[in-house]
């Protein structure tokens, strides 16, 4: 068994304090450091300056929530309260060092036995599937997951094709909006059945024009970054490319893209910065 | 059925012709492939074709799937489907080199250790080229949309989605998470990840690294280094977007920020200015 090492702390005639341990000056920080650890609770006239310094920072460092000795922001634990872990954390916040992954039970089990982050995550994640008020308290307090998602279909706002359009057009927080696309010509369409044909159409050209400069073509997504005209209850698409923009044809940019010799890259053009409301995200084989 | 390149001149023209002809049809669109299906036949227009083995291995998959014990407790859950996470850089951020770690055939192996494909299944995929691998998992999750057409015009639109998609949803999400606990346990040195594929600061701690190693292990995914140059990331208020060398070629990453947030967040600004701005008129 490793031997415990006694810390002395002197103070020398000039007034310094100088730390040692097995026989060996430490540094003044880790030195400071060992000292309020090993004696926290002292009158504080005994502390110097630096060491009431050290002594606040370990102070705080204990009542923050850790996991695995890392900070983890306090959203987590209110969410696991609320995850049936009320007692456990208030347990947990009587303990000296507040961290996460020792949390226990009602039976005394360690609730993250592998001690991995995920477990978590999962945790929170597996109890706002299932319960409404808890998966609307996460949107609202910001978590990234949750934002923009729909309770029941658990699908997020973000459209990558045609099929999310309509799957977007029948959930129900937009089963009352109407879809206006500008199509790749500028015209403006009306309609759900008319606008959802222009997303199609406007799928199968650009699928088209990179195929033909790209024939190694294996992954084409479009990121379609529709915007909502709520008084009117519209979902407004613009497929046009844009313009006052100076960019290159979307062949020219493949091209440059897939086999692109030029080491400058601060002058390489972008793919999406093309069309006025989509992204397009390409992979070549 | 018939085989043609799927370009818009192609399909307008059999949409217009069957228009013109008032008949009953329908077309059937995917990302990669579009239909037109009238009662005498269906003619295919495709953007990309595969090898046969592709579609062989997305078979074998799927039916191993059907026949797990594990699947139908996946098949009613909910799912992220996030494959990608950014640590909080506000700021474009360049690095000379940075560190690259990728699982080896991720989806697959994650298929297999959970109990989804058999052990035959999984070496069939492992023979398969990287390119290929992820059509064959990623059909899984088919999906079209219909459009139906009758006397001249479109009069109705539709969806379909595999019924084992969620088996490829759960994949995604596995996945994510042994990424959000690597970025855990990197902490401050985390850059992003994407897909498989996790980047952090080429002064990472060795200890740190060695964790992150002996996890990966544990859970029974074999990783390898990458090596990535230039990386930079670009942050503007619509997109993030990275670009890096990764092997000597360019990588280029876009992710688009959530726009309807912002729509969300105008019209209530709007709604605030307009209160602002009306008198207030007591009514005697």
């Amino acid at each position: 068994m490793a031997k415990n090492k006694v810390l002395k702390r002197i103070v020398t005639k000039g007034g310094q304090v100088r730390y040692y341990s097995d026989g060996k000056r430490l540094k003044d920080k880790t030195g400071k450091s060992k000292f309020v650890k090993e004696n926290p609770s002292l009158p504080k006239p005994e502390y110097t300056k630096g060491e009431l310094r050290s002594l606040q920072a370990l102070k705080t460092y204990n009542n923050r929530y850790k996991f695995q000795g890392e900070f983890v922001k306090k959203i987590y634990i209110e969410l696991l309260s609320k995850s049936g872990f009320d007692k456990a954390i208030k347990k947990l916040n009587k303990s000296k060092n507040r961290d996460l992954s020792q949390l226990k039970d009602s039976k005394g089990k360690k609730v993250f036995p592998k001690g991995n982050w995920d477990e978590v995550l999962r945790t929170i994640d597996a109890e706002a599937k299932t319960n409404k008020a808890f998966f609307e308290f996460a949107s609202k307090k910001g978590m990234p997951d949750y934002r923009g998602r729909d309770f029941d279909s658990f699908k997020d706002n973000k459209v990558a094709s045609v099929i999310d359009f309509i799957e977007l057009l029948k959930s129900n927080n937009f089963k009352s909006y109407d879809l206006e696309v500008t199509d790749m010509q500028g015209d403006a369409v009306y309609g759900r059945t008319a606008g959802l044909l222009a997303v199609r159409d406007f799928e199968i050209e650009v699928g088209n024009r990179v195929k033909q400069i790209a024939n190694n073509i294996a992954l084409i997504q479009f990121n379609y970054n529709f915007r909502l005209d709520i008084p009117n209850k519209t979902i407004l698409l613009d497929l046009r490319e844009k313009t006052g923009v100076e960019t290159e044809p979307l062949e020219q940019q493949v091209l440059r893209l897939q086999s692109d010799n030029n080491t400058n890259e601060k002058d390489k053009p972008e793919i999406n910065n093309l069309f006025n409301d989509v992204d397009i995200t390409l992979m070549f084989s | 059925m018939f085989t043609i390149p799927r370009n818009t001149q192609n399909v307008q023209f059999n949409i217009d012709m069957l228009n013109k002809l008032k008949v009953p049809f329908e077309v059937q669109h995917g990302t990669y492939t579009t239909s037109i299906i009238t009662e005498h036949g269906k003619s295919k227009y495709f953007l990309n074709t595969y090898n046969t083995r592709v579609f062989r291995c997305a078979k074998m998959i799927k039916k191993d799937v059907e026949n797990s014990p594990y699947a139908p407790a996946i098949l009613d859950s909910k799912f992220f489907k996030t494959n990608y996470g950014l640590s909080d850089i506000k700021k474009s951020y360049f690095a000379q080199k940075v560190l690259n770690i990728d699982i080896s055939s991720a989806y697959a192996t994650c298929l297999f250790n959970k109990g989804l494909i058999t052990q035959d299944t999984f070496n069939v995929l492992k023979t398969i080229p990287k390119a290929e691998r992820l059509p064959c998992v990623g059909m899984l999750a088919t999906s079209h949309s219909k459009f139906y057409y009758d006397d001249g015009k479109c009069v109705n639109v539709d969806m379909f989605r595999s019924p084992t998609a969620n088996i490829f949803f759960y994949l995604i999400d596995e996945i994510n998470y042994i990424m959000k606990n690597i970025e855990f346990m990197l902490g401050k040195k985390f850059i992003f990840y994407w897909v498989d594929g996790i980047f952090f600061d080429a002064n990472t701690d060795k200890k740190t690294i060695q964790n992150i190693e002996n996890y990966l292990t544990d859970l029974g995914y074999k990783y390898k280094y990458e090596d990535v140059q230039d990386f930079k990331m670009n942050v503007d208020e619509r997109k993030l977007s990275l670009r890096m060398i990764k092997n000597g070629d360019i990588k280029v990453y876009t992710v688009g920020k959530d726009n309807v947030g912002e729509s969300i967040k105008k019209y209530i600004n709007d709604q605030i200015k307009k209160q602002d701005q009306t008198p207030t008129i007591n009514k005697i």
